[in-house]
């Protein structure tokens, strides 16, 4: 059949950033979700701190991955540089352009070069629409490929997330997850973006299904030059796929370093304990490991404690955690960290 | 693509194509029967000269309160006037202003509502407070008292009951606007770029139908059913032309034990239109969604 023959560059926009260089410049981003109260005048009593400062850059062709516990503001960081959220504060620059200047139309048309895909393959389809529906909206959207040619690249892009492209005529019910989660790759395939929030992408998927997904995202990385912003709590996955990889706790990003620097030499507290609790398969191994534990529940987001916001949990904390910020430092060359005690 | 898929995806079409209403007659038996029950009434209102027997206004002081015959079909009323051409006629106040009722309800009442559940905020605050308020009055209040200020006529008559049934209509699509509109795919919707339009239409819409059509079907009944009290109250249809209602409530119930077939037929006529309309949109409502297609 001929829709092997379609490419990806037939309509591409003329992207200004190369392989290599930065895609991604996020500057002080904070993203405060107000609490109101009242019954007809609503005040605004608190905020919950759900991004507070961060600075990261991701660059065009990796994969970051971005981790931490439920709750500490992964998913509102992707959302956020999408323009999902409007942050409250800092820049987001995508390739040259600031995203959070952006408004209505124009980012709307800006919309074609960052895509999502989401955690949870059975809320992400819209039930009402067939497989080729859901991957033609964009196209749709974007007034790309008409008519024939739409229908010939919505099968093109079925057979590129490994799908059947008989399928564009059923509806996302007939589906497994994560054939539906396929289907949502393929939904941000479409338009052809740079960059993809990947939020969770296989945390709702069974372990057998999750390698296949997490191998195809491998793949279309490389077919097409994609950049992810991968979010997960699953550490073993994140270390699979990332080429950098970002630790956040409570809306601050406490490390962030190479895949194999940050797991073979963690500095910060935070992400030593995190990694000792990954389970090791061999039970020798286990079983004389040392393993941190920490003590008590993450604080509210909604009074983040002062200093440091690990401080209540950490087990080398001092006075000055307590006290003072730490600064946003590089330890080793691509090694920054957040920590007094290093 | 396989030969085996090219030769599926041949079927499928074929199927499609040939013998669609058949496979949907047998796959909803019931809404084949509410469509027949308002084609039925859609023709008779459209055709009520050719269908009635008699001048439904003409008096006949000899038979009155006749019970039914070949003569009479369904008897007469105290003034000897043929009910069954009454009943006829009143079909068309009952079509024009139960549908155009249920439609200015659905209408204003479903924008509003989609509107105040997508938006959000202040303007949801303000939106739920006035409905509350027009809820808090019954029905044929809020109609006779637009009515009332409107003055009556068919239209004026329609609006007024379209107006005052539109309230429960923004309460029920608001209500399902809010759990839709959470869900990931209006997210991915907008990762795409989609217009606020688009998003309404394309993914909150199709999602609520199915409340929708239920509340059509309610609201339509009760449209009916505010003709028929309007007229009864003299708001409605004028006297003399006959109405569903003011047969049901006027002449039929004060005659009603010694000529059950005055308020009998009307009243079969109101309950099957109106059931018949909602076993139409049950199976509407069935068909538009994708996950009950194909497994019945």
């Amino acid at each position: 059949m001929t829709i092997q023959t379609q490419t990806q560059s037939s309509k591409a926009y003329e992207s200004t950033v190369k392989h290599g260089e930065t895609l991604v410049d996020v500057q002080g981003l904070k993203m405060y979700f107000p609490v109101t109260a009242g019954l007809f005048i609503q005040r605004k009593v608190a905020d919950v701190r759900a991004v507070d400062g961060l600075d990261f850059k991701v660059t065009k062709g990796e994969t970051l991955g971005l981790v931490g516990e439920s709750g500490c503001g992964k998913s509102t960081t992707g959302r956020a540089l999408l323009q999902l959220y409007r942050p409250t504060a800092g820049t987001v620059n995508f390739g040259g352009t600031e995203l959070t200047k952006l408004k209505g139309t124009e980012l709307r048309r800006f919309r074609r070069r960052m895509q999502m895909i989401f955690q949870d393959p059975f809320s992400s389809l819209n039930p009402r629409m067939s497989v080729g529906q859901i991957i033609g909206e964009p196209l749709a959207i974007h007034g790309l490929y008409k008519g024939a040619e739409r229908r010939e690249r919505i099968q093109y892009i079925l057979q590129a997330v490994g799908l059947n492209p008989t399928f564009a005529r059923r509806y996302p019910h007939e589906f497994s997850g994560g054939q539906r989660q396929r289907i949502g790759i393929g939904r941000a395939l479409a338009v052809e973006p740079e960059f993809i929030v990947c939020d969770e992408p296989v945390s709702a998927l069974d372990v057998s299904i999750q390698a296949q997904v997490i191998n195809l995202l491998e793949d279309l990385q490389g077919q097409f030059g994609l950049t992810y912003l991968f979010i997960a709590h699953d550490l073993a996955v994140v270390r699979h796929i990332s080429d950098r990889v970002a630790v956040m706790y409570l809306g601050r990003m406490m490390e962030l370093a190479d895949r194999n620097e940050l797991y073979e030499n963690p500095l910060h507290p935070y992400t030593k304990a995190l990694l000792s609790a990954v389970p090791i398969t061999d039970p020798e191994l286990e079983r004389k490991r040392e393993r941190i534990i920490l003590t008590g529940d993450v604080p509210s987001p909604l009074r983040p404690p002062p200093g440091c916001v690990f401080n209540t949990r950490c087990p080398i904390a001092v006075d000055e955690c307590r006290e003072r910020v730490p600064e946003w430092r590089e330890m080793a060359p691509n090694h920054f960290v957040a920590c007094h005690r290093v | 693509m396989t030969a085996q898929a090219l030769s599926e995806v041949a079927t499928v079409r074929r199927m499609s194509r040939t013998g669609s209403l058949l496979r949907a007659v047998r796959r909803y038996p019931l809404g084949a029967f509410g469509l027949i029950v308002l084609t039925v009434l859609l023709a008779v209102a459209a055709a009520a000269p050719l269908v009635a027997t008699h001048d439904p206004l003409a008096t006949d002081r000899v038979a009155r309160l006749v019970g039914p015959s070949a003569q009479h079909l369904m008897g007469t009323d105290q003034l000897g006037r043929d009910v069954f051409s009454r009943l006829v006629y009143a079909a068309r106040p009952a079509v024009i202003i139960g549908f155009g009722a249920m439609l200015v309800g659905l209408g204003l009442g479903g924008a509003v509502g989609l509107l105040s559940g997508y938006i959000g905020g202040i303007f949801d605050l303000l939106v739920q407070r006035v409905t509350d308020a027009m809820m808090a009055l019954p029905n044929l209040v809020v109609a006779i008292a637009i009515v009332a200020v409107l003055g009556g006529g068919q239209t004026r008559v329609l609006l007024a009951i379209g107006l005052s049934i539109s309230p429960l209509v923004t309460r029920v699509v608001r209500a399902s606007t809010l759990p839709v509109k959470q869900n990931d795919y209006v997210e991915a919707a907008m990762v795409l770029g989609a217009s606020h339009f688009r998003l309404l239409i394309r993914h909150i819409v199709p999602n609520i139908m199915a409340p929708i059509i239920v509340i059509a079907s309610v609201e339509l009944s009760t449209a009916i059913l505010a003709e028929a009290s309007l007229s009864f109250l003299g708001f409605g249809v004028p006297a003399p032309d006959p109405s569903w209602g003011s047969m049901l409530s006027g002449d039929g119930r004060r005659f009603m034990q010694q000529a059950p077939w005055l308020v009998i037929f009307p009243g079969v006529a109101v309950s099957l239109a109106v059931l018949g309309i909602n076993l139409l949109g049950d199976a509407v409502r069935d068909a538009f969604d994708p996950r009950l297609r194909g497994s019945r």
